[in-house]
């Protein structure tokens, strides 16, 4: 167990690119290969236990990887009413060739989930635009890619979040890309507003009811979008929906809000409910936040 | 059960044949002639068209008079019913709604579970039968007509288990959402016990329409809730997917253990533990919870949240005319849960302490509305605007089809005489009601939460926002089919 979270680590860290929750996707895959165990609820009940400990290791990323294994395990072991030959045959082999193939199915869908996304978005990014985004989102950074790489001529305006001025990067790599990208305060957002014609964010978690979970400082940004009749929007991928409804700020969990689970640090995440958001990008489609609650039965109930 | 109306069956007959008469009057002229001349003789073909015309609006003219003095007497005698315009063969649609619902105990077991009334219903009142406007879609209360008198003793019979639990409906001796269709399925079952198939039917059409009279005499004595309806479709559904070949016992097995006793099981007993884990997860230490009414669902949740060593308080919300929030109180207290109790008129001013506020649900419909005892809307409102998460707690059988914007498009009127109950006064203001022209009580049974007043619906399936009651809906519909 500890090598595979060992592994883990390893590759979040050289792989700065991929969402924490496809490596820990790839990682669970590993384990059913490897692992010796005689029943699918065994399996299962060690793949679950092998998430927890990701979630661990994960960081900040906490509900993307839980959300992701959780929504794994479900999508492998959902069609059990079917091919029943392999369920009846008593031996585990074939089984976990199913398991593994499905499994796969689902890393390859996943890992193009960026690029769909992507091409849903950016034709929302027309000539001239401002955009707003909060902290550094790769989704929103491929997006915003696209759009470039399509001759369009906007202009992308990144809050630096603090303490950990995430912002920095993100306004370092587009301006790489050769994107025109200027850091603000986190507390210039009113300042800037009436400039902006529609917020981008990325996702840590979406939860049930649409809701938002992302870096601290989303949730003003939401409130003041509301004023200001601008368009809020959230692209995420789909394995980041979560199957958690919190009701305020406190409903969510500890772990994934503050660093080291202690509540004197100030919080990493912030919660924004479903009414401020417009729409989100996803690679299931351009969503509105009712139909994540629709996703999420369709795949658990 | 005393009858109060003074009209008995043999004076339903004459208002039906008196009715005959009249609406024979009433119709094309061609047929007042027939009926008043034999049909050999010829009209006299001396008379112009015109001269026929005048003696038939004469004619007309002189009946319209008749009416009109007859309309007036009844006013002045309001024991008797006015003649209906509806055709002979039916009989005075008239329905008896009864007061806003009490909620009754007993969820966990099938039995009716009568309650002793607060007001002596065996009085006779003389009523008079106002309409008004904007509530002429939706039934009436009519205390004047008994539920039994509609009962046809002919060709389609009425099991009297229903007759019993019609009865009880509308004399409120069975009330709640749960409660009514808890007593549908036992009478359902008591019918089916002792059912028997005629060798030349089959047994799924038969048995449906030996069904049909009871269900509409249920309607006839108060209009059926969300519950009770799905249940009868679900009932219909399930007898025409009986085989024929099936045996009249196997096929009664089949639908009193499969379908009725699995329904209740599943549905209401069930989901209500279901929905009680849930919630009580919602319920954290130092909250202040704000319920509204009496609910034994939502009593329940609170009472196990207690015993599971929870701190927390209640505020209790009421209103009148029945006044039950008085009664969750004293259970709430006997548990050792701390309360404070307030009228709805000022929930406004207490909100600010709540953290969060718990609702029952009658009804879910398929645009997210929630349908629910009058007075939830406002509540939700209040929260609302105050940012108090507002939880409704509804089981997935209760969700419907239906669709509906506002209260007033269907809804049930209960009696008006209910709202002059006061407990601070003996006499109310407006007792005399009925004698000033231009007044009219209302006392409405449901109103209608829109989604956006309601952060989160618990049901036994999960936890899902209001707009999800569709994709229930559907895949319910699909796992029918």
């Amino acid at each position: 167990m500890d090598n595979f979270v060992k592994c883990f680590d390893h590759e979040v860290k050289q792989n700065n690119d991929t969402p924490e929750a496809i490596i820990a996707i790839q990682i669970l895959i590993q384990y059913i290969e490897q692992s010796n165990v005689g029943t699918l609820q065994q399996l299962i009940e060690e793949l679950q236990d092998l998430s927890s400990h990701l979630k661990i290791a994960a960081g900040s990323s906490t509900t993307s990887v839980v959300s992701g294994c959780d929504l794994f395990v479900r999508f492998i072991t959902l069609v059990r009413n079917q091919h029943s030959e392999i369920w009846e045959s008593k031996k585990f082999e074939p089984v976990r060739k199913f398991l593994l193939d499905r499994g796969n199915q689902f890393m390859n869908r996943l890992k193009m989930s960026r690029t769909k996304i992507a091409r849903l978005a950016y034709p929302f990014i027309t000539d001239g635009v401002t955009v707003l985004t909060v902290s550094s989102s790769r989704v929103v950074q491929s997006i915003l890619s696209k759009a470039h790489d399509k001759m369009k001529k906007f202009h992308v305006l990144v809050t630096i979040s603090e303490p950990e001025k995430k912002g920095a990067m993100m306004v370092k790599s587009l301006k790489d890309k050769g994107i025109h990208a200027t850091l603000i305060l986190d507390s210039s957002i009113g300042f800037v507003m009436e400039r902006v014609d529609f917020i981008l964010v990325g996702a840590k978690g979406v939860v049930e009811n649409g809701g938002l979970i992302n870096c601290v400082g989303t949730y003003p940004v939401a409130v003041m979008a509301k004023a200001f009749n601008k368009p809020f929007y959230v692209a995420s991928e789909s394995f980041k929906f979560y199957r958690n409804f919190p009701l305020s700020q406190l409903d969510l969990p500890n772990d994934s809000k503050y660093l080291d689970s202690d509540e004197k640090n100030h919080p990493t995440v912030d919660f924004t409910p479903p009414d401020l958001i417009n729409k989100l990008f996803t690679d299931l489609g351009v969503l509105t936040p009712s139909a994540v609650s629709d996703e999420l039965i369709k795949l658990y109930i | 059960m005393m009858e109060d109306g003074p009209v008995s069956p043999a004076q339903v007959e004459v208002q039906i044949n008196g009715t005959q008469q009249q609406s024979g009057q009433h119709g094309p002229p061609q047929q007042q002639t027939g009926g008043n001349v034999p049909p050999q003789q010829q009209p006299p073909p001396a008379k112009t068209k015109a001269q026929l015309k005048a003696e038939r609006r004469e004619k007309q003219e002189a009946q319209r008079a008749a009416k009109l003095k007859l309309k007036d007497e009844q006013a002045k005698n309001p024991g008797k019913k006015p003649p209906p315009k509806q055709p002979p063969k039916q009989v005075n649609k008239k329905q008896e709604v009864s007061e806003a619902q009490k909620k009754s105990d007993g969820v966990k077991a099938p039995s009716k579970a009568p309650k002793a009334p607060v007001v002596d219903k065996s009085e006779t009142k003389e009523q008079r039968c106002t309409k008004i406007e904007m509530f002429s879609h939706l039934n009436q209360y009519d205390r004047n007509s008994h539920p039994t008198n509609k009962i046809s003793f002919s060709s389609s019979p009425v099991h009297p288990a229903f007759v019993k639990l019609g009865v009880q409906m509308n004399r409120e001796f069975v009330v709640g959402s749960n409660g009514r269709c808890a007593a549908l399925i036992c009478a359902v079952k008591v019918f089916l016990q002792q059912y028997k198939c005629p060798d030349s039917k089959e047994i799924r059409s038969h048995l449906n329409a030996a069904l049909k009279p009871c269900f509409n005499y249920l309607k006839e004595c108060r209009s059926m809730s969300i519950s009770m309806e799905n249940f009868v479709k679900y009932l219909r559904h399930s007898i025409s997917k009986i085989p024929p070949e099936m045996s009249l016992d196997d096929a009664r097995e089949e639908i009193l253990k499969e379908h009725c006793d699995r329904y209740f099981e599943e549905n209401i007993y069930l989901a209500a533990k279901t929905i009680t884990t849930t919630a009580v997860n919602r319920i954290n230490n130092g909250d202040t919870i704000l319920i509204f009414n009496r609910c034994p669902l939502i009593l329940r949740i609170l009472l196990t949240a207690k015993k599971e060593g929870k701190h927390f308080r209640v505020m209790v919300v009421d209103s009148r005319p029945d006044l039950r929030g008085v009664d969750a109180c004293e259970r709430l207290t006997a548990a050792g849960i701390s309360c404070s109790y307030v009228y709805i008129n000022s929930a406004s001013y207490v909100m600010k302490e709540v953290t969060k506020v718990l609702l029952p649900a009658d009804g879910l419909l398929a645009n997210g509305y929630v349908l629910s005892e009058v007075g939830t809307a406002m509540l939700a409102l209040i929260a609302r605007k105050n940012n108090k998460p507002v939880i409704v707690c509804c089981e997935t059988y209760k969700f419907s089809e239906r669709v509906q914007t506002d209260s007033i498009q269907f809804n049930e009127l209960a009696d008006p005489d209910d709202m002059l109950k006061s407990r601070v006064t003996d006499a109310s203001p407006v007792a005399d009601w009925q004698e000033v022209p231009h007044l009219n009580l209302v006392n409405m049974v449901y109103d209608a939460t829109p989604p956006d007043l309601v952060s989160i619906v618990i049901t036994e399936i999960a936890e899902l926002p209001c707009t999800s009651a569709p994709v229930i809906l559907r895949r319910d519909s699909e796992r029918r089919c």
